[in-house]
């Protein structure tokens, strides 16, 4: 048993209230149907632009966010249907690094009281076992133990993002889901931070879901890569296979926009028309055929099943009709449904 | 390596709080009115352990109605009790109202605001702002005469039925406290809503803070800002509200205070008769001043946006 | 050599704090000529953000002050010590401005159009109608699609994307010969990115004029420049052209900078390089070079006195290191 996390058809709904009564008159699909498997030790990264989803299923995964309906199977078994109490305990095991180095740290507390905070929740070791604890943890992720009294506005966005990571690693959790730990941290600061990462996969085997919007982040970290648009999971690979083939149509143009510090490369960059459509109201068919250069009839209609382009052991899946040849004559008797809900998962 | 050493050993090891304080300190006028308001707190201290304006009470039948003079430094009132002791006495009552509506008004205010900021969007919620609505839209002076009125005739029942003493002396308080809290509620309320989407409250779910626990150690004390001005402003309403509800025969039993004096001169005014009116007015205008100037001071030393 | 169509010498920028007297810029010079594309990069806190706001006399003050000695000049004319109503005729008609997130730069209260005229007509002599065609017109020529339509509406009805073509589309309605743009694309998804560069410098080329583009993305600036100025901490640690930059960089923050950008590699490494160290505080700086610290090359003579930055007349290009790469 080496999956350590599985994720099948998660959905994670926001109901918009609107009218007098304050019914729910619709729902921004935040995450619709996303199914992956994580093994231990291995890293997933998840990318899209903002408004993708990959927050929030980063969130659902964690039941920060509640999941409207699927399942999250960690260590062989479904965590979305464990009682406040029980899910608690879970909380050792799972934990999250989050975006905002100055949104993420109680500016009340001091660093060891950040730190220390989950051995008192779950009531672990003695006074000083978790004095000592804190002392190992501040030394592992780089902090002078001198400044464990100082309160975070003391600390910059770097060293605040340390501190972040040390709360996640107090537990010693067994996966982690890292929020664009980078985003917000200049370059110079960013690759330490990054380095800081993969030396915690390497010493610990921690299994990470490592959020970004960018997949020059992820490439040197992450084992898998996930591209997501507008809730759903558009392609996702060996990072290998994405950067050298990415098949998605949008993988293609993300990948191209990204812009090289190499005045000597020159690619032919694919730039997409338009701007990412609103969640609440998504396209009909596959989310991203108003914006694809390679748009059929069928993309306007039927939404793409998934499809792995790659070997069984070696998955690379594709939500595209671009390469569902053959599915199409199975999914044209579908055409005619109005709903999404003809989609299969493989 | 050794520049980072530098770079923490430069900044100065400072809270929230002492950054606050040394801003606080560095504004002219609120280190003057600071200072006044400490004079007055001392005042009340000296009274309260029994140092001065001992002989408030104290009828003089032959010296009515006085001028100033060596042993009456403000004159004498209608029953000849020196103004100048009652004025100064009343420095206590006007910080004892004071201190005991602002505080207990001020957590009323954070504990609801921050309850039905926290489940905003629930029943919790709902109740919580129909009572805040509710009690708003009564006229302010109305409510409080129409509460004080109210508990100082429970009061008496209690006292005839029960012999239950000295509750009509809170009358006045619980009446302008069931009226301030409001404003804390709504101000924490909001401020709770707008903390409890920040990343380090999640950041206290993922690890697995029971929620109480969460209300109370990671968003109410990031209120703490709010909660001092907030009383501050309570504080000199009610010295304010007691004025006007002595003069509607509704304020403090048994003892003296500016709004006392204030309802006494209004026999004495149309006789020509002015330090009664003028000693506690004084004493009442230089204190509410003193401390608005020093609320706004405080209000500017704890601006978050402006602690950077 | 041409004269510079903007000359910044002796830059002194210094800011009021509770700490004592910061200086955020310190004695920096460089200059932009006619039509040339610049990017201004550096880390947060290197002082390019206020370098480009100081240019159109926007420094809030208080705090901030330019020092005493400090010239900016454009085509010849002081920019420094004129008196604000003078400026504010030079904005948006000579030097124009994008900041980085168009939502906080529009106001809220007016449509996208009631703003645009406001600036074609202070500085046009045209009525309102005329002003509203030139909107329309400029609308259009940013790539908004049923300008004419957009152009009633008001900012929150725009997308991320499409407000900063309005910022773009107000900016350049005046033919400005110099657009400082601050982060242009900072706060928008890649994929829009990759949108509003193309059509600044579509925009850049039909109007010939000069780009000060301010930003810490590396790759920006390779892809949508000529020349670069390198900031650290307050000072301008390197100049040259894109080439030299990123090719041969000289100045060993640069080279680190550049190594410590995560990129799509046909290769995976194991562990990016990085710059050990934190920037220093600038309420508290070495007294020799503020790079000293951090960096390898790093002898006595660095942390005895700051090395000075000269540039080369013919090719604009300087490093300020006692031991650059060659």
């Amino acid at each position: 048993m080496d999956n350590l996390l599985e994720v099948k058809n998660l959905k994670k709904y926001f109901p918009i209230k609107g009218g007098f009564f304050r019914t729910v008159v619709g729902n921004v699909k935040a995450v619709d149907d996303v199914s992956f498997v994580l093994k231990k030790g291995k890293t997933l990264g998840v990318v899209g632009e903002s408004g993708c989803g990959k927050s929030t299923l980063g969130r659902a995964i964690l039941r920060l966010h509640e999941p409207t309906s699927g399942e999250v199977v960690f260590e062989g078994k479904d965590i979305t249907g464990l009682s406040h109490e029980e899910m608690v305990a879970k909380r050792r095991e799972m934990q999250i690094i989050f975006q905002d180095p100055f949104a993420s740290l109680n500016p009340r507390l001091t660093v060891f009281q950040i730190i220390v905070e989950p051995l008192e929740i779950h009531e672990i070791g003695t006074a000083e076992e978790r004095y000592e604890k804190v002392c190992s943890l501040m030394d592992l992720v780089g902090l002078r133990r001198q400044y464990m009294h100082r309160y975070p506005h003391e600390f910059s966005g770097g060293q605040r993002q340390r501190i972040g990571i040390a709360r996640a690693l107090t537990m010693n959790p067994k996966f982690i889901v890292a929020d664009e730990p980078v985003s917000a941290l200049d370059v110079s600061v960013q690759s330490q931070v990054l380095n800081l990462i993969r030396k915690l996969q390497q010493e610990f085997g921690i299994s990470f879901m490592f959020i970004a919007h960018d997949l020059a982040v992820v490439q040197h970290i992450c084992d898998d890569v996930a591209v997501m648009y507008l809730g759903r999971m558009v392609e996702k690979a060996k990072a290998e296979d994405l950067y050298k083939s990415p098949k998605h149509p949008y993988t293609q143009a993300l990948l191209s926009a990204i812009p090289q510090p190499d005045p000597n490369r020159h690619i032919d960059r694919i730039v997409l028309e338009g701007d990412v459509p609103s969640p609440i109201n998504p396209p009909s068919g596959c989310p991203f055929h108003n914006r694809c250069i390679h748009v059929k009839e069928i993309c306007k209609a039927v939404v793409p099943p998934v499809i792995n382009t790659g070997t069984a052991e070696n998955e690379h899946i594709v939500r595209c009709h671009l390469f569902s040849e053959e599915e199409q004559a199975k999914s044209k008797g579908e055409t005619a449904k109005p709903t999404a809900e003809s989609e299969t998962t493989s | 390596m050794t520049n980072e050493q530098n770079k923490q050993e430069t900044i100065k090891k400072e809270t929230l709080w002492t950054k606050a304080v040394r801003k606080f300190f560095r504004d002219k006028m609120g280190v003057i009115s600071f200072s006044i308001v400490c004079l007055y707190a001392l005042i009340a201290l000296g009274v309260a352990c029994g140092f001065w304006a001992t002989e408030w009470s104290e009828l003089n039948p032959d010296m009515k109605n006085t001028g100033p003079s060596a042993d009456f430094w403000l004159g004498t009132n209608i029953l000849g009790q020196d103004i100048y002791q009652r004025a100064i006495f009343s420095t206590k009552t006007a910080f004892e109202v004071g201190l005991v509506v602002a505080l207990v008004a001020t957590m009323l205010g954070a504990i609801v605001g921050c309850l039905s900021g926290y489940f905003s969007g629930t029943w919790i919620d709902e109740f919580f702002l129909w009572i805040i609505g509710c009690i708003d839209c009564i006229p302010f002076y109305l409510f409080v005469a129409a509460v004080g009125f109210a508990v100082n005739t429970l009061a008496q029942n209690l006292n005839a039925s029960f012999g239950i003493e000295g509750f009509e002396y809170f009358a006045m308080h619980i009446a302008m406290i069931a009226t301030f809290w409001t404003a804390t509620a709504r101000l924490v309320r909001g401020e709770v809503i707008k903390i409890k989407h920040l990343e380090f409250v999640e950041a206290a779910h993922a690890i697995g803070v029971p929620g109480p626990k969460i209300i109370f150690k990671h968003i109410l004390p990031n209120t703490f800002h709010i909660l001092l001005v907030q009383a501050t402003i309570a504080f000199v309403s009610a010295i304010k509200s007691e004025v006007i509800l002595s003069y509607l025969g509704l304020g403090v039993k048994n003892t003296v205070s500016w709004g006392k004096m204030i309802a006494e001169a209004t026999q004495e005014v149309p006789a020509g008769i002015y330090s009664n009116f003028f000693a506690a007015s004084a004493f009442l205008f230089v204190l509410v001043m003193a401390f608005n100037i020093f609320a706004d001071a405080l209000q500017d030393a704890l601006d978050p946006k402006k602690v950077s | 050599m041409t004269t510079p169509l903007l000359s910044v010498k002796d830059l002194v920028i210094e800011f009021n704090t509770e700490h004592g007297l910061i200086r955020a810029v310190d004695r920096i010079s460089f200059d932009i000529f006619e039509g040339e594309t610049v990017g201004l990069v550096g880390e947060s806190g290197c002082g390019k953000s206020i370098t480009s706001l100081s240019i159109l006399g926007l420094i809030p003050s208080p705090p901030g002050r330019i020092g005493a000695e400090s010239s900016i000049k454009y085509q010849g004319k002081e920019l420094v010590g004129l008196p604000e109503e003078q400026l504010r005729l030079m904005r948006g008609h000579d030097i124009s401005m994008i900041f980085q997130e168009p939502m906080t730069a529009l106001n809220p209260v007016f449509t996208v159009g009631n703003q645009m005229m406001e600036v074609i007509m202070r500085h046009k002599k045209v009525n309102k109608k005329e002003a509203l065609k030139m909107a329309v017109k400029m609308l259009e020529d940013v790539g908004i699609p049923a300008p004419e339509k957009r152009v009633h509406n008001y900012p929150h009805q725009l997308s991320g994307g499409m407000r900063q073509r309005v910022m773009i589309a107000m900016a350049l309605s005046c033919n400005p010969h110099l657009l400082l743009a601050d982060e242009p694309t900072t706060a928008l998804d890649v994929t829009i990115q990759a949108q509003v560069m193309d059509l600044m410098g579509d925009m850049q080329k039909k109007q010939n004029m000069a780009v000060i583009l301010v930003t810490h993305d590396l790759g920006v600036v390779a892809e949508f420049c000529q020349r670069v100025i390198v900031m650290y901490c307050g000072h301008i640690a390197e100049v040259g052209t894109v080439d030299q930059i990123f090719n041969r960089p000289q100045h060993p923050y640069t080279k680190g900078l550049l190594a410590s950008v995560p990129r799509v590699l046909e290769e995976k490494v194991e562990f990016l390089p990085t710059i050990s160290g934190t920037v220093p505080d600038l309420g508290n700086l070495p007294k020799g070079c503020r790079f000293a610290d951090r960096c390898e090359r790093a002898t006595e003579e660095c942390n005895a006195k700051p090395p000075q930055l000269t540039i080369d007349e013919k090719t604009q290009a300087g490093v300020a290191c006692y031991h650059p790469y060659k």
